[in-house]
């Protein structure tokens, strides 16, 4: 029976989710949706990334080379939460202002 | 079939469902449930390629923090959007300036013009979102590169290798107290994905990064606070900041 | 600490430094400061400055022997094969000319406290003064021709500052760019000059291995001068001096110089800074030398200069003008005396000439400023000479200190200028070829001109009959201590300075100015032929002293019989009539008298500004209305700038649309970018 864990797999489960991701980021018009769509596709990185700290530490790397995918996986949670929290407080500061979180309300930056 | 297999395919079809409600679902705090479910089939997804640690640390930021975090401000917010206005007339407000009192009372009324209530069915497609070509054919296009390159990865790629039993750190434990003198210290070992080895992964490989994670998010909390704070500059106590108070909460700071 | 007690010749930074520290202070501070303190600091600065190049000269120059003194504080630049150090090069010349710049200009510094005490721009005017002598002390102490350059560049710049001191009147800024401008014109010979020296020697600092001085010997060994390359650099460098030192054609700037005040005059356009163009002559005279040519060119300039400005002097009203013409007359004879190759009497008359009419500007300055307290500032009754008279009671130290200073620039014996002017005659009679013939006689008419001038001024200004305004001459009054004490000195310095180079014929065959600087010329002089007319005489036969006596006997014949003459004309008043009617044509009852030729010539500086002004300043304006209207008005502004504004604005105005302002837009064209690109390289690393 074929082996459904291998690299490739799990990278093309990490390239469905992030498509799919990057589907709700561009079609919802809700900014916390486009928001956790934007979650979504760091979180198909995030897979990708263990695949691959599990695919080196497979190919024999010292224990820094087998884990800095990790490691890196654990960064981008934290950029992530970051990113929540500001993009959150933005999200506050428009609905405040126009009070909807449409995207198409925070619309002043044109021609 | 391994026992991780099942655990793979198992939690990867969790997130693809996940994934599918918070797509489709036009209720925000079903698409939120739909996130959820798709980051804790992820974290699944990271037991099964051995990586306990991040495993839980998913659990515990995205599904935990996160998630909180997104409902919190969905409660906070309206959440109804342009999108919903289909069919209704424009003159509901431009799309700077909405007003969801004037939304629901002309929703209503288009409801009252169909006549009747909707049926269950009627009801369920209104709940979702319809999708959308052009953001599908960019999507597509993405997973189509994708699809591509990973097809042209090399043979090493097939499989995952075996995973050594542990690894030398370099470091050493002290020796035993009873330890007769001259014993050789025994060099400390990890194993693949453990806390420990992560940790050290961490704190001797790249210490520099993590700080500056650090004060990354110090940054973004004190910017959150700073952007979501009401205004506290005190009103001017004109009268007629009253008779203006249709403009909404946002004016208060001036 | 030791150490700079074993290196106290780095005394030799304090005397340009002190001055810049002046500078800075009452620049930066000097609003914040009474009039009396800043006055003080800058003075102080000056005077600090005089006693570091005394120090230096007694203890260096003298008692060590006058060995050459260089230090170099760092490199300046340093490209591809060109490198400067900026550093100081102390030798006898510099320290000769360090001391008259000090001196010189401590005493200036102390008269402008007593001259500018009733000035707002006080501060102002001592930072500029005192930046004036730093640059001053930079350009005579700098160890090569760029650092000479900068301190060049300096004085001209503070030159410019202080003629359009008052700048509320725009006569007086105008004098300074008229300044400024005619400077430049020789600036550009200059740079060109210092091009060419570059050129053939590769170096432009003085000493050292490189040095211009050492390659000047070993290409004079190898004997490969460029004779006419030299000639072309040292004329290149020569039309710098002429706009620096005010000789034909670029002089006119100096005389509307005087718009400045008065002990600015004194300093700047009579003592120091209009003689840095023999300063640079001295300094490249073993360049000089080669160039015979330019050497003729500088003699015959410098003659036409001294008689040129000598005739336009006689006729001057204004007792600042007549002061200015006579400077440039006096420039003349030194550069005369350049020409010649006699450097040393070039630079002797510039040491007499510092003296003399430093105390004839400021001699002047004290009748104007007296006169100014009645009269208003700026009013130009205050120098109008025909409006004064009688002085001599009102102002007695004034009158007789300005007098010595006349006296030694007529050429009276005893007095400096006669030694350093006779000396300059003499070279030119000694050399006994048509250039020196034409030159004496150059030389001689000018000094006719200037025995009559310096009497003429005396006589109106301090004897005869007040004719101006009584209530000015009523309330005239000797000047303030500060600034009579700075006369007295130097009308000492006026009679005693022309000792240190007695003639020959006086018995003196070496004398001690000569003697001192010898070690100057010494390189140029070796290069030269045996028998060359630009040898620096040494040995003087009997024949050689006979024909100096005639020489004396003419000059002193002239100088006080001129003297004599012109001060009884003028000292009379009656016969100030008799000069009326050689001036003005006889005219009918009611009609206004017409000047004649010669007057009207000479009264109008024989129209040369206005011949400026017609082939070059009219043609430039009209050069300049032309291209404005087509470089500017339609190049430049309808199809430069406007039309790429235009551009801009038409491709901005498809471009905006693309702003949407939705975020979701900008999204979308991020996103279809990405894969566009990310498609494009996997086609391409996939080959």
């Amino acid at each position: 029976m074929l082996a459904m864990l291998d690299p490739k797999t799990v990278l093309f489960l990490a390239a469905v989710l992030f498509s799919a991701g990057l589907y709700g980021v561009l079609s919802r018009s809700n900014l916390i949706m486009v928001l956790m769509s934007l979650e979504l596709m760091l979180n198909a990185v995030n897979i990708a990334l263990v695949a691959f700290s599990r695919h080196w530490a497979g190919q024999g790397n010292s224990v820094l080379g087998a884990h800095s995918g990790q490691f890196f996986t654990l960064m981008v949670m934290a950029v992530a939460a970051a990113e929540v929290g500001i993009g959150l407080a933005i999200i506050v500061a428009v609905y405040r202002r126009r009070n909807t979180a449409d995207s198409e309300a925070a619309s002043e930056l044109r021609h | 079939m391994e026992l991780q297999d099942i655990l793979f395919i198992f939690c990867a079809l969790v997130s693809l469902a996940g994934t599918v409600i918070l797509l489709s679902q036009r209720n925000a705090v079903y698409a939120l449930l739909g996130l959820l479910l798709a980051f804790l089939g992820s974290a699944g997804i990271f037991q099964a390629l051995d990586a306990p640690f991040v495993a839980v640390s998913q659990v515990l930021i995205y599904a935990g923090a996160l998630a909180v975090l997104f409902l919190f401000v969905l409660m906070f917010t309206d959440t109804r959007t342009s999108e919903d206005r289909k069919g209704l007339p424009r003159a509901v407000g431009s799309r700077a300036n909405f007003d969801p009192a004037e939304f629901d009372a002309q929703t209503k009324k288009k409801r009252r013009k169909e006549g009747e209530l909707p049926s269950a069915l009627q009801a369920a497609l209104d709940s979702i979102v319809l999708p959308k070509p052009l953001a599908l054919v960019v999507a597509l296009g993405f997973l189509l590169c994708f699809s591509f390159a990973i097809f042209k990865l090399p043979a090493q790629y097939d499989e995952f290798g075996p995973l050594p039993e542990n690894y030398a750190t370099g470091l050493y434990l002290p020796a035993d107290e009873g330890a007769a003198p001259g014993t050789p210290a025994t060099e400390r070992v990890v194993e693949y994905g453990t806390t420990e080895a992560v940790s050290f992964t961490i704190f001797e490989g790249f210490p520099l990064a993590f700080e500056f994670v650090s004060l990354l998010i110090f940054a973004a909390v004190l910017g959150a606070v700073l952007l979501a704070r009401r205004h506290l500059a005190p009103t001017p106590k004109a009268p007629e900041a009253g008779a203006s108070a249709g403009h909404g909460a946002g004016h208060a700071g001036h | 600490m030791e150490k700079v007690f074993q290196n106290w010749q780095l005394l030799l930074w304090v005397v340009p430094l002190a001055p810049l520290l002046g500078f800075v202070l009452n620049g930066l501070f000097g609003k914040r400061m009474s009039a009396p303190s800043s006055g003080g600091i800058a003075s102080a600065a000056v005077v600090i400055s005089f006693i570091s190049a005394l120090t230096l000269f007694i203890y260096h120059m003298v008692n060590n022997g006058g060995d050459v003194y260089a230090h170099s504080a760092f490199t300046w630049m340093d490209v591809g094969g060109f490198k400067i150090n900026f550093g100081l090069y102390l030798d006898r010349l510099s320290a000769l000319y360090m001391l008259i710049i000090t001196g010189v200009g401590s005493l200036i510094h102390i008269y402008s406290i007593g001259y500018m005490s009733h000035d707002e721009g006080y501060a102002r005017y001592f930072a500029y003064l005192n930046l004036f002598v730093f640059s001053m002390l930079m350009l005579v102490l700098g160890d090569s021709l760029v650092t000479l350059f900068l301190g060049w560049e300096g004085v001209g710049l503070c030159s410019y500052l202080l003629i359009g001191f008052w700048y509320k009147h725009l006569n007086n800024t105008s004098a300074g760019m008229k300044a400024f401008i005619a400077n430049r014109v020789g600036d550009f010979g200059f740079m060109v000059g210092m091009f060419l020296i570059f050129y053939h020697f590769g170096s432009l600092s003085y000493a050292g291995d490189a040095g211009l001085i050492s390659s000047m010997k070993q290409t004079v060994a190898a004997g490969q001068v460029d004779t006419s390359l030299l000639n072309w650099a040292c004329i290149c460098l020569f039309i710098g001096a002429t706009g620096k030192s005010a000789q034909i054609p670029l002089f006119v700037w100096l005389p509307d110089a005087m718009a400045g005040p008065t002990p600015v005059s004194a300093l700047i356009h009579a003592a120091t800074m209009v003689t840095a163009g023999i300063y640079m002559m001295a300094r490249m005279n073993f360049v000089f030398v080669h160039a015979e040519l330019a050497m003729t060119i500088v003699a015959v300039i410098g003659g036409a200069t001294a008689l040129f400005a000598g005739l336009i002097a006689l006729v001057q009203r204004d007792i600042k003008k007549v002061l200015a013409y006579s400077t440039v007359s006096q420039l003349g004879f030194m550069f005369m005396a350049a020409g010649l190759g006699q450097f040393h009497l070039a630079v002797f008359h510039v040491f007499t000439h510092a003296f003399f009419k430093a105390l004839l500007f400021l001699g002047s300055g004290s009748v104007i400023h007296s006169l100014e307290h009645t009269l208003g500032h700026g009013n130009a009754d205050s120098q109008d000479m025909w409006k004064m008279g009688g002085l001599k009671k009102k102002m007695p130290i004034t009158c007789y200190t300005m007098f010595i200073g006349a006296l030694a620039l007529a050429g009276v014996p005893g007095l400096a200028g006669f030694f350093s002017k006779d000396a300059i005659l003499y070279a030119a009679f000694h050399r006994g070829d048509g250039l020196g013939w034409v030159i004496y006689a150059l030389g001689v008419a000018a000094a006719i001109c200037t025995a009559f001038y310096s009497a003429r001024l005396i006589g109106l200004t301090f004897f005869g009959k007040w004719r101006g305004d009584e209530h000015a001459y009523a309330h005239a009054d000797e000047s303030p201590r500060s600034m009579a004490m700075p006369l007295m000195i130097l009308a000492l310095a006026a009679i005693g300075a022309g000792y240190l180079l007695l003639p020959p014929a006086f018995g003196v065959h070496h004398p001690p100015f000569q003697t001192w600087l010898a070690p100057i010329w010494a390189d140029g002089q070796a290069a030269l032929a045996e028998g060359s007319k630009l040898r620096i005489p040494v040995e003087h036969t009997a024949a050689d002293i006979m024909a100096e006596w005639v020489n004396i006997a003419i000059s002193v014949s002239i100088a006080v019989g001129m003297f004599v003459f012109a001060f009884f004309i003028y000292s009379r008043p009656g016969n100030l009539d008799k000069v009326g009617k050689l001036a003005f044509k006889p005219a009918a009852e009611g009609e206004k008298p017409r000047m004649t030729f010669a007057y009207r010539l000479l009264l109008n500086k024989f129209y040369v500004d206005e011949l400026y002004d017609m082939l070059i300043v009219k043609p430039t304006r009209i050069a300049s209305d032309v291209l404005f209207v087509i470089v500017d008005v339609i190049v430049i502004d309808l199809v430069l700038v406007n039309g790429s504004a235009m551009i801009v604005k038409l491709s901005s105005d498809v471009g905006r649309k693309m702003q949407t302002g939705v975020v979701r837009h900008y999204l979308y064209a991020f996103a279809v970018g990405a894969l566009v690109l990310s498609a494009l390289f996997l086609l391409i690393s996939n080959k």
